[in-house]
C-alpha cells in the first residue's frame, strides 16, 4: 500500500514563498480533501508534488514510500505511481489522445512488451463509454479544442487508464455542469478501493457531495491550518472560511496575489452534450 | 539507415523508377506514361541564376517524364535518385491538359555527393499534380535543390518536400501562377541536427488574376543546427482575386540551435487578399511537463510533441515507403 508523505513542505516560484510548511500524509485507501479559498496554495502543492518546473521546493520534504520524491523526475513519480488529474492540461495538437495514452501505458512497462492493441483498444473503448465522451475521442488531437468538461473527463479517463496508486485531483470540478460532475464523480468513485489514495484539491464543497473524503483539511497562508472529518466540510459549507480565520486570527489567508491567482479561477461550467 | 531496400520497394510498389547515378536502374511505368532521356531541356526556366545554370552546363541530358491529357493515373508514381559522385540532375514532369498523377520523390544517398539537383514541373491547365519530396543525404554532401514550377489555368499543384538529412541543402522551389483560378500549395519541412544548415527558400508568383498560393514552412532544429525559411507571395500587378497565404513555424531544441524567418509578400495590386505569419520558440514547457506527468521520459514526450508539430508530414506518412524511413530518421535525429 502506497504512502505519500509530506512534511514542512516550503516551497517558492520566481523567489516568492507560496507553500510555508505543510504536513500531509495520505494512505492507500484514504481519501482526503484540501478546501480552501483561492489563493491559498492548494494548486501550488499539487504541482510541486508532481514536480512542475516552475516551483522550487526550499525546505521540507516529500516521500512516496519512503522514497525521495524531491530526487525523481516527473515522469519517474508518474511511473511510480502518482498521478496529478490538473485543473488546466495542456493542449497538445497533432497528438492524438490514444496515441499519447497508449504511449503513457508502454512507459510503465518493458521495451520488449506494449501493450497488445486489442487489449488496449477494449479498455479505451470502455472507459470512453463510462465517462460518456465522443467517440472519436481517440483519433482527437489531445485536449485540443476540448472543452473545460471533456478537459477534466480526459483526465479522469487516462486515471482510469494508468491506475496510480495516489491520485491528486486539481479542481476536477471546476467548468462541469451538473450531469458531468455525476459522471466524474462515478468514475472517480469506482476507482476507490483499498489501497488507492486520493487526496482532491477544490474550493468548493460541491464535488464532495459526489467524490467523499473521510478526512478534510483547509488550507491559508501555504500551509494546512484546520483539519477534520465531514463535519468540517459541512460547517465551512453552510459557514464559510471567516470563522477558521476569526479562530486562528488571520487577516489575509493568501499567499498568491489576486491578479496572478485570476488564471487559477477555472471556467465556468457550461452545459454539455453527452454521448448517450 | 539511409539505405534502400530497391527489390523490396519494387515488388511492393505498382510505378516506380530508379535513377542510379544518373542512369536508369529500373522503371515500371502507368501505360500511358512516357519517360525518356533527352539531349535537350525541352521547357524553359523560369527563374536564372548560377547554380541553375551550373545544372545546365552539366547535366549531360534531361529525364522528360510526360502524363499525356485527360490521362488520370491513380496509383501514385515513386522517384528514387541517388547518385553516383558529384553530379548535376535535371528532371522535368509534365502535365497535359486535366491530367492527374500522384509522384513521391526519394533523393537519397550513403556517400559524400555534391548534388545539383533541378525538377521541372509543367502542369497545363485543369491538371492536378500531387508532389511529394524526401531528402536524405549524409553529413558529409551539400546538395542544392531547385523545383520550378509552372501551373496554367485551373491547374493545381500540391508540393511538399522534407528534408530529414544530415546534410548541407539549400532548397528553392518556384512556383508560378501563370493562368487564372490555379492553385499552388507548398508545404516545406526540415529536421535538422549537429552542425547542419537547411535553407528553404520558396516562392510563389502569381502572374493570373484569381490565383492562390499557400506556403507552409515547418522545422524543428536542434543541437548547433541551423535551419532558415525564406519565403516569399509575390502579386504582380492586374491580378485581382489573388490569394496568398505563408506561415512559418519552428521548435528550437537548445541554445544553440537557431530557427530564422523572413515571410515576405510583394503585392502590386488592390483587390487581394495575403497574410504571412511566423512562430519560431523552444519547445512548449507545459506541453512536456504534461506527458512526462503521465509517465513519459523527456526523450519520448519531446518526441510524441515534435511528431505531433510535425503535423504537415501526414501527408507524406500515407505512403508506406515514406512512413518508415520517417520515423526512423526522426527518432535518429530527435535524441
Amino acid at each position: 500500500m502506497a504512502t505519500l508523505k509530506i512534511e514542512d513542505l516550503h516551497a517558492q516560484a520566481e523567489g516568492h514563498e507560496i507553500l510555508k510548511g505543510v504536513n500531509l500524509t495520505i494512505e492507500g485507501g484514504e481519501s482526503h480533501a484540501i478546501m480552501g479559498p483561492n489563493g491559498t496554495g492548494k494548486s501550488t502543492l499539487a504541482s510541486v508534488i508532481m514536480g512542475h518546473p516552475r516551483y522550487e521546493i526550499t525546505k521540507g520534504r516529500i516521500t512516496l514510500d519512503g522514497e525521495d520524491v524531491q530526487k525523481m523526475s516527473t515522469d519517474e513519480r508518474a511511473r511510480a505511481g502518482l498521478f496529478l488529474a490538473m485543473q488546466s492540461p495542456a493542449e497538445v495538437p497533432g497528438v492524438t489522445n490514444s496515441d499519447f495514452i497508449k504511449a503513457a501505458m508502454n512507459a510503465r512497462r518493458e521495451e520488449d512488451d506494449p501493450i497488445s492493441l486489442f487489449k488496449f483498444i477494449k479498455q479505451y473503448d470502455k472507459a470512453v463509454a463510462d465517462l460518456r465522451m465522443r467517440e472519436d475521442l481517440p483519433h482527437r488531437y489531445l485536449n485540443d479544442g476540448f472543452s473545460g468538461g471533456e478537459k477534466k473527463r480526459n483526465e479522469i479517463l487516462q486515471m482510469r487508464m494508468l491506475k496510480p496508486s495516489i491520485v491528486i485531483l486539481d479542481e476536477i470540478d471546476s467548468g462541469l455542469d451538473i450531469d458531468a460532475l455525476k459522471v466524474v464523480g462515478e468514475n472517480v468513485t469506482s476507482m476507490k478501493d483499498d489501497s488507492l489514495g486520493m487526496l482532491l484539491i477544490t474550493h468548493y464543497q460541491r464535488i464532495l457531495d459526489y467524490i467523499s473524503a473521510d478526512h478534510v483539511h483547509i488550507m491559508m497562508q501555504g500551509r494546512i491550518v484546520k483539519s477534520g472529518d465531514r463535519e468540517l466540510m459541512q460547517k465551512v459549507d453552510s459557514h464559510g472560511y471567516d470563522w477558521i480565520k476569526e479562530e486562528l486570527g488571520i487577516e489575509d489567508e493568501r499567499v498568491i496575489p489576486e491578479d496572478e491567482a485570476r488564471t487559477a479561477l477555472g471556467e465556468c461550467a457550461v452545459k454539455e452534450s453527452f454521448n448517450e | 539507415m539511409r539505405t534502400l531496400d530497391t527489390r523490396a520497394e519494387r515488388s511492393r510498389l505498382k510505378y516506380a523508377v530508379f535513377i542510379e547515378g544518373g542512369t536508369f536502374r529500373d522503371a515500371s511505368l502507368p501505360e500511358r506514361v512516357h519517360i525518356e532521356w533527352r539531349d535537350e531541356d525541352p521547357v524553359p526556366d523560369i527563374e536564372d541564376n548560377a547554380l541553375l545554370e551550373e545544372n545546365a552546363k552539366e547535366s549531360f541530358q534531361t529525364l522528360v517524364i510526360d502524363v499525356p491529357s485527360g490521362v488520370d493515373i491513380d496509383e501514385p508514381l515513386h522517384l528514387f535518385f541517388t547518385p553516383g559522385d558529384s553530379i548535376a540532375q535535371r528532371v522535368v514532369l509534365r502535365l497535359g491538359e486535366n491530367a492527374s498523377i500522384r509522384v513521391y520523390e526519394f533523393d537519397y544517398a550513403q556517400s559524400a555527393v555534391t548534388m545539383n539537383h533541378v525538377v521541372k514541373a509543367d502542369i497545363a491547365s485543369g491538371a492536378s499534380l500531387h508532389y511529394t519530396v524526401l531528402s536524405d543525404y549524409p553529413a558529409d554532401a551539400s546538395v542544392t535543390v531547385h523545383r520550378l514550377m509552372r501551373l496554367a489555368r485551373a491547374a493545381s499543384l500540391s508540393y511538399g518536400s522534407a528534408q530529414f538529412g544530415d546534410s548541407r541543402a539549400f532548397e528553392a522551389g518556384i512556383v508560378h501562377l501563370e493562368g487564372q483560378n490555379a492553385y499552388a500549395e507548398v508545404n516545406a519541412v526540415g529536421v535538422t541536427d549537429r552542425r547542419q544548415e537547411v535553407v528553404f527558400n520558396t516562392e510563389i508568383r502569381h502572374r493570373a488574376p484569381a490565383s492562390e498560393g499557400r506556403i507552409a514552412h515547418y522545422g524543428v532544429a536542434g543541437a548547433e543546427s541551423f535551419l532558415a525559411f525564406e519565403g516569399a507571395g509575390a502579386i504582380e500587378k492586374g491580378n485581382a482575386g489573388s490569394i496568398a497565404r505563408q506561415i512559418n513555424r519552428g521548435i528550437v531544441l537548445g541554445d544553440k540551435a537557431r530557427i530564422d524567418a523572413t515571410p515576405l509578400l510583394y503585392i502590386d495590386e488592390h483587390d487581394v487578399e495575403a497574410s504571412h505569419g511566423a512562430a519560431i520558440g523552444q519547445m512548449d514547457e507545459e506541453q512536456l511537463y504534461y506527458l512526462m506527468s503521465r509517465g513519459l521520459d523527456e526523450t519520448a514526450a519531446q518526441r510524441l510533441i515534435i511528431r505531433g508539430f510535425l503535423q504537415p508530414l501526414d501527408e507524406m506518412l500515407q505512403d508506406e515507403t515514406f512512413e518508415r524511413h520517417i520515423q526512423a530518421r526522426l527518432s535518429e535525429k530527435i535524441e
